[in-house]
């Protein structure tokens, strides 16, 4: 109950902190609100997995893993740099609008469309690894269980509550027919990569 | 085809100078009781003679405007100037107040730094989810406090919608005067597509706002802190906020804008261009195009400074909704088939009324906006030539 209620506060956060992702992509997809249901079940379902693995290794390690400012920048900014990659490699697939981007998209036309739904997988799996002030502080409740079982039950409960707030943005997926929404999309996806690329850098470098 | 570019254009104003004079005499008073704060005093020389000169100069390219039935260039002139004068009359009160173009954390914790236009497109989601305005300014006092910036916007937006962009914003005139350098483009046919990146760039921002609740567009991307003020590089991470921005003016202000006559900054990148433009909806102007006087000849399409005509857009009579307003379009075309227009009027003509109301709307905004920098630069000026000091 403790975790739920946590993960329903802090689940603004939670929204927050993703949205710069997975927004961009939803819109740049799309398609109708059945397939913005599945991106989202996709990002959520593989930041489960990530959580569960933080709690595996947070019960099995400690919890000062994670809450040491110095690995934490590491694995926030390395799952910055994947999730940048990822991001500008989808702005540039199967573009069709700028001459000039069709040489880079021609160099991933052999790729097929399906890999697009790997995108919300990698980002939920990074972002979940990403530590944000939410996940602080589920380490936080979680440090006062005894097992590694109290311990993913936690994270489960923490997830649930903040996953209530990211199904309304299958909503956005209804945007589609616009094409041009499609574009904003996918440059905004690209942008975010940039972003994501000087943050991860700036964390690793440990400047910050 | 030559006789055409000579002759003025069919308004009811254009070439009288009666006439013309007297649709100028409401703004003569505005700008006469904005220039003096209500309170006429000629005490002062310095004062005095910028206030006579500010007034002049505003005046007389309202009245060229109205005269002459052309727009842009004299728009252009007080626009792109408002733009160096702002950069001048700041740059010189931070050397004043604290002895450089750099902010300290002093300031930021203080909350001293002025409120520009371009925050509000990252403080709307944080107040929804946090109430609170995610910038280091003034709420009411000191300098551009938020509340006045949050109006005047507001006020402008309705009167202008994105003609904000060409009447009134403080920094659009230094991409507008570099892309009037050359005569002739280097770099042609810019895919029209781009014209959506500044909706990326909002999106982005609005969005890695509310989540780092900091104003990221501020801190990371305005090329336009390079003619205003910085962060003082004090760390590496400051030192790279401090490349890009200067990169950023570099290529989008001044490289970018010379090479294709394009409003580079401002059409393809600013996301308060994004945000302005929606206001175009709600705004009761518009500019519009004759379909029986269009020959299709494409100038206007390869005049526009923001990518908002072409062949779509001709094809239906209108500009595309980011259009500025500017009046290039309209001034460029030989066959005078494009117009400004009121909303809901009749749409096939050249309307001196529909002109006449949205050039005053607009020289409004920017005579008022711009007045009191131009007279404070002018006393700048003046003071550097008279006694070797800005102040």
């Amino acid at each position: 109950m403790e975790a739920l209620l946590l993960g329903l506060g802090t689940g603004t956060s939670c929204l927050l902190y993703c949205g710069p992702v997975i927004v961009p992509y939803l819109l740049a997809e799309g398609g109708s609100l059945k397939k913005s249901f599945l991106d989202i079940s996709l990002f959520l379902g593989s930041r489960f997995i990530a959580y569960m693995i933080l709690a595996i290794v947070a019960s099995l390690m400690g919890n000062s893993l994670f809450t040491t400012e110095i690995y934490r920048s590491i694995l926030t900014g390395a799952a910055y740099i994947i999730l940048s990659t990822t991001l500008i490699i989808y702005s540039f697939f199967r573009i069709k609008h700028v001459c000039k981007a069709r040489k880079y998209s021609d160099i991933l036309s052999n790729i097929p469309y399906k890999w697009t739904q790997s995108v919300p997988v990698v980002a939920g799996f990074v972002t979940g690894l990403s530590i944000c002030p939410p996940l602080l502080l589920a380490f936080a409740g979680a440090a006062s269980k005894q097992s590694i079982q109290d311990s993913m039950i936690f994270f489960l409960f923490f997830f649930l509550g903040t996953s209530v707030y990211f199904f309304p943005l299958a909503f956005l997926g209804l945007t589609q027919r616009k094409n041009v929404i499609h574009i904003i999309g996918k440059i905004a996806a690209g942008l975010a990569g940039v972003i994501y690329f000087i943050k991860g850098v700036l964390l690793i470098s440990n400047i910050t | 085809m030559k006789s055409d570019k000579v002759k003025l254009p069919p308004y009811t104003t254009a070439g009288k100078f009666w006439k013309s004079l007297l649709i100028c005499l409401p703004m003569i008073f505005i700008t006469f009781f904005f220039l003096t704060g209500g309170e006429p005093d000629f005490s002062d020389t310095t004062n005095s003679i910028a206030f006579i000169l500010v007034f002049l100069f505003l005046n007389f390219l309202f009245f060229k405007i109205i005269y002459t039935g052309k727009t842009d260039k004299f728009r252009a002139t007080g626009f792109i100037l408002f733009a160096v004068f702002l950069s001048l009359v700041f740059i010189t009160n931070m050397v004043e107040t604290r002895e450089g173009m750099s902010f300290s954390s002093a300031d930021l914790l203080e909350c001293n730094i002025p409120f520009c236009h371009i925050v509000i497109t990252m403080i709307l989601i944080p107040i929804v989810f946090t109430n609170s305005i995610i910038f280091p300014g003034s709420i009411l006092d000191g300098f551009a406090p938020v509340s006045t910036m949050l109006i005047l916007w507001i006020l402008a937006s309705i009167a202008l919608g994105k003609g904000f962009c060409s009447w009134g914003c403080f920094y659009g005139g230094w991409d507008d005067g570099f892309s009037r350098i050359r005569k002739k483009p280097l770099v042609k046919n810019i895919n029209t597509i781009f014209r959506w990146f500044p909706f990326a760039v909002l999106l982005l921002v609005a969005l890695s706002a509310a989540m780092t609740l900091t104003p990221t567009y501020c801190e990371w991307a305005c090329p336009f802190k390079t003619v205003t003020e910085f962060e003082a590089v004090t760390s590496t991470e400051t030192l790279i906020k401090t490349i890009i921005f200067l990169l950023l003016f570099l290529g989008l202000v001044i490289v970018l804008p010379i090479l294709t006559k394009k409003r580079i900054q401002c059409g393809m990148f600013c996301p308060m261009g994004a945000l302005t433009s929606f206001t175009n909806k709600v705004n009761p102007f518009d500019v519009r195009i004759d379909k029986e006087k269009c020959k299709d000849c494409g100038i206007c399409e390869i005049k526009c400074p923001i990518l908002s005509l072409d062949p779509t857009s001709i094809e239906k009579g209108k500009t595309h909704f980011v259009c500025s307003k500017c009046g290039k379009c309209i001034d460029a075309c030989p066959n005078q088939a494009i117009h400004y227009h009121i909303k809901g009027t009749p749409v096939n003509k050249r309307n001196t009324t529909a002109r006449t109301l949205f050039v005053f709307s607009g020289f409004l905004f920017l005579a008022i906006f711009s007045g009191g920098t131009f007279q404070m630069g002018i006393i700048r000026i003046i003071n550097i030539l008279t006694t070797g000091s800005f102040f």
